[in-house]
């Protein structure tokens, strides 16, 4: 009897290593550590996860000047005469690129099925149209994307990168989900084989506008885009 | 019992080796065209948002890495065929036109023969590639 169980253990055994799929030994592992979420009353009570620590401000830590450009949009976001501005940039901003119901899906008006219109790569002349009558008085251009930044500069602007106004500068390390709504971004173009052009863009509380309006920021999906501003109308 | 033991210690280690590596082995084999078709039927699917974003984000990440491929400089023209649907699929796809960030420099570069490829295309993919060159066109120093 004991032998027959023996050769049939065997069996099963020699058979789960050849297969080399379920394995019968993993049944006997202890859950690996992280995968079991006990609660913890005093991280729960302090705001404090362990297991998903708050990450607010980790990403302005890491760079030199970060304290201070945290601070500066912290006092940017309280002060409301600018909040006031910035609200017609991005409602100018937005209403530039909305599609009349009509149009939707039906192929007029450049119109996306998400209700604002596609990119025609037109987004310097976007953001100009909508800076310009809100935050910055009427006039001219104001150049390619990449190059706005020195022209904002002239009207008054702040970059809360302090990382210089013309295209080519460092890049950027501020998180574009968490700079003030009506900031301005300016990317820059990377490589040989990307658009040069780079691009720009307006924070608003749900997203991005230029010519289009997008959930995410320019430099998430491609590595073609690099930040080099994020401009705020100065005091 | 030795020999039981043996067995047993044989099989064990059969059981603990990796979960089979066919995806690794898929990768290897295939080559870069394979993985720009790959990348186009992934867009196809219909899938909930931040799942689509995701492979989308990994669409264009295949789409602007392969420029620097062999396959890109030499000009092959299975390898332009697949490039062009995939970008007519991500210009179908995306509003902001992410596509033309990179695709834009390797048009300049090789206009002629991308053109002359895109007009042996089916009439969608065709009219979609030849709207978003146009618009990219007619965008030159307007700001």
């Amino acid at each position: 009897m004991r032998s027959i169980i023996t050769g049939f253990f065997v069996i099963f055994v020699s058979l789960q290593g050849m297969a080399g799929g379920f394995n019968f030994f993993n049944l006997f592992d202890s859950p690996k550590s992280g995968t079991s979420r006990p609660f913890n009353f005093f991280s729960s009570n302090s705001g404090h996860d362990p297991y998903c620590p708050d990450k607010t401000h980790q990403h302005f830590r890491s760079v030199s000047v970060s304290s201070k450009n945290y601070n500066e949009i912290q006092d940017y976001i309280a002060n409301g005469i600018r909040q006031a501005d910035n609200a017609s940039l991005v409602n100018k901003a937005m209403s530039q690129v909305m599609c009349p119901p009509q149009n939707i899906g039906a192929g007029r008006g450049n119109c996306g099925l998400n209700g604002y219109r596609n990119s025609t790569y037109d987004c310097a002349f976007y953001v100009r149209k909508a800076l310009r009558g809100t935050i910055l008085p009427d006039g001219d251009g104001l150049g390619h994307a990449k190059d706005m930044g020195c022209n904002l500069q002239k009207h008054g602007m702040v970059n809360l990168c302090r990382t210089g106004c013309a295209a080519g500068s460092p890049t950027c390390f501020l998180d574009p989900f968490k700079v003030p709504v009506g900031a301005v971004l300016i990317y820059d173009n990377v490589g040989y084989n990307c658009h040069w052009a780079g691009h720009a863009e307006v924070k608003t509380p749900t997203g991005f506008v230029s010519d289009y309006f997008s959930t995410k920021p320019r430099n998430i999906a491609t590595n073609c885009r690099r930040l080099i501003g994020v401009w705020v109308k100065g005091n | 019992m030795k020999w039981l033991i043996s067995l047993f210690l044989f099989s064990y280690s059969f059981a603990n080796k990796p979960v089979s590596t066919k995806v690794e082995t898929k990768l290897k084999n295939s080559s870069l065209v394979e993985l720009l078709k790959d990348a186009r039927l992934s867009l196809s699917d219909a899938l909930p948002a931040e799942k689509q974003w995701n492979t989308f984000t990994a669409s264009l990440k295949t789409f602007c890495d392969s420029f620097r491929s062999e396959e890109a400089k030499n000009m092959r023209s299975d390898y332009l065929e697949q490039l062009l649907l995939l970008a007519a699929k991500m210009y179908e796809i995306d509003s902001g036109k992410r596509a033309t960030d990179c695709f834009s420099g390797y048009y300049a570069l090789n206009a002629k023969a991308i053109d002359e490829l895109i007009a042996t295309l089916p009439p969608k993919q065709q009219a979609i590639l030849k709207t978003e060159i146009d618009n990219a066109k007619a965008a030159f120093g307007r700001h």
